[in-house]
């Protein structure tokens, strides 16, 4: 019984060490590739200008010290403004790269949908450029913290529009899953790490704070057309448009 | 008999036994070689442990994670007489179970994943102990090992939390309806139609912690006392129903504080504390559905369990 178990634990023994030890026969890993994007906005937008816009300082105490990012608010001559912001991934993907249905509650707003849509582009006709779109809201507050209300009592709500995808140093995917997926595939096959760029496209829909804004239809043209005119600005041709 | 009479019985059949003793011990030096000091992670200065150890942290509500091998070990403890009585046989799956894991690990550290190299930690563990000992100490040991997985930091999941905070804002806002206060909950804001308090359902008053809590709670619950496999997986899989009752409660507490007593003391001192209602609810919740799932067992029999070797039929 005993010499029986003894001849099956050295066994476990030598596979386990046998199996481990493969480590040391692995390929090592190449450089990594460079990302599939810019990693500096343009100034200018066709008719947009763009100001650099902070990172905060809980940003940077939340992801990665090695995320780095690229960050622009863009303005136009009719007094529409659209935020850019793209986040780039370290060394630690989980701790960079997240989906925005999470941070954005964190920074006090609201899911109101989500969905994905579909822009096609100059760089590739064939292969429109697929993000996530969501519709947020956030509640505005006075100086003493109290919710802002219309004169009826209701809670006034500040509306958005945030689209966002992801783009790797070969393709671009709207969906943080499939972003996964992709890495994943790349790490095991080829041994890279590569730097995702998680970008993303802000507006605000103006028509409840302003009499001349743009409701959500307006809006949502707003940011498509600025994101059919940013990308072929940002991302390598090279990238597989998805 | 006392934990430190098992171990003094352990160590003297080692001391008789010594060239198994010898092969385990080389065996839990091999895992700890390569779990513990060889650190291909974060730039190649982390090992898989020491990843670990980081990842479980409070920021990302993964600190449960420290408590996850305790309880594990603490399972193995608790099954040790059917251990002892297990039959040896059914040796030879129990190395197809340690391959996969093998591959998994070779698999991890190509690809740079310390998630995944966690992951082959169960599987090696479960496959060894069945290789060495047989499939009835597997059968014994099946549950410990697979509950390792709930110590994989999974920040992924938190991102999935979301439909979570949705589902408890409008239950309670209907909770609230129903008792005739008046709010607008929108998304995963509640905000008295008065003004007078607006609360915003964050992730972790809604998300990972508790839910992967209540999850490993639950599994550890059906694993103990229940003696069928069926009521165990039926019972266990609605664990995540159990946090979010919990979650309404403890919500809706806050909302009666807030408008009955003071929005600030209930946002404030209320809020910090009342995490500590969220388990008696959402236990109560567990154990009333176990009853309805038990509903015409005779006591008798439920005490009877656990049975030695865990039923799996």
């Amino acid at each position: 019984m005993t010499a029986s178990l003894s001849r099956r634990l050295l066994t476990l023994l030598v596979v386990l060490s046998a199996g481990l030890g493969l480590i040391y026969a692995l390929p090592s890993a190449p450089k990594p590739p460079a990302p599939g994007v810019a990693t500096v906005l343009p100034d200018f937008v066709d008719e947009w200008y763009g100001q650099d816009a902070a990172v905060t300082e809980k940003e940077r105490q939340v992801l990665g010290a090695e995320t780095t990012f690229a960050r622009k608010q863009y303005t136009n001559g009719r007094g529409a403004s659209i935020f850019v912001s793209i986040v780039f991934s370290g060394e630690d993907m989980s701790a960079s790269i997240h989906r925005p249905e999470r941070c954005l509650p964190a920074q006090g707003f609201t899911l109101v949908d989500s969905r994905t849509e579909k822009l096609p582009l100059s760089l590739d006709p064939t292969h429109p450029l697929t993000v996530t779109r969501l519709h947020t809201l956030r509640p505005i507050y006075d100086a003493q913290g109290r919710p802002v209300t219309y004169s009826d009592g209701r809670p006034f709500k500040d509306f958005s529009l945030v689209y966002y995808w992801f783009i790797g140093s070969k393709e671009t995917t709207a969906s943080h899953t499939e972003r996964y997926l992709l890495d994943t595939r790349d790490r095991i096959w080829m041994g890279t790490n590569q730097r995702w760029a998680y970008v993303s496209v802000m507006s605000r829909i103006t028509a409840n704070v302003d009499k001349f804004g743009l409701d959500e239809p307006q809006t949502d043209e707003l940011v498509q057309t600025f994101i059919r005119k940013l990308t072929p600005l940002i991302q390598a041709k090279s990238v597989v448009i998805r | 008999m006392s934990l430190l009479k098992e171990l003094a019985a352990l160590g003297a059949w080692l001391w008789r036994n010594p060239a198994p003793a010898l092969a385990l011990a080389g065996i839990a030096a091999v895992l700890a070689y390569f779990y513990g000091l060889v650190h291909p992670f974060m730039y190649g200065v982390e090992s898989t442990a020491v990843w670990a150890w980081k990842a479980w942290n409070p920021e990302g509500d993964q600190s449960y994670g420290m408590l996850v091998p305790i309880i594990a070990i603490w399972l193995f403890y608790f099954h040790r007489e059917a251990l002892k009585k297990a039959e040896p046989g059914g040796f030879g799956l129990g190395i197809v179970s340690v391959c996969a894991g093998i591959l998994l690990y070779v698999l991890a550290i190509r690809s740079l994943n310390p998630r995944m190299a966690m992951a082959s930690i169960p599987l090696v563990l479960y496959g060894g102990v069945r290789f060495a000992w047989g499939r009835a100490a597997a059968r014994v040991v099946l549950f410990p090992c697979m509950f390792l997985f709930f110590a994989i930091p999974v920040s992924a999941l938190e991102q999935a939390t979301n439909n979570l905070q949705f589902i408890i804002t409008g239950a309670v806002g209907k909770l609230t309806h129903l008792v005739g206060i008046s709010i607008l909950a929108v998304g995963t804001t509640l905000t008295a139609n008065d003004g007078s308090f607006n609360f915003e359902i964050a992730e972790g008053c809604s998300g990972i912690r508790s839910l992967t809590a209540m999850t490993m709670l639950t599994a550890v619950y059906v694993h103990l006392t229940q003696d069928r496999l069926w009521k165990k997986l039926l019972i266990f899989s609605c664990s995540l129903g159990f946090a979010i009752v919990g979650n309404i409660g403890r919500i809706f507490s806050i909302v009666l504080l807030a408008r009955y007593y003071d929005p600030k003391v209930a946002a404030g001192v209320y809020h910090e504390y009342s995490g500590f209602l969220f388990f008696p609810i959402a236990i109560m919740a567990m154990l009333f559905f176990s009853q309805v799932v038990n509903y015409g067992v005779s006591k008798s029999r439920l005490s009877r369990t656990p049975s030695p070797l865990p039923q799996t039929r």
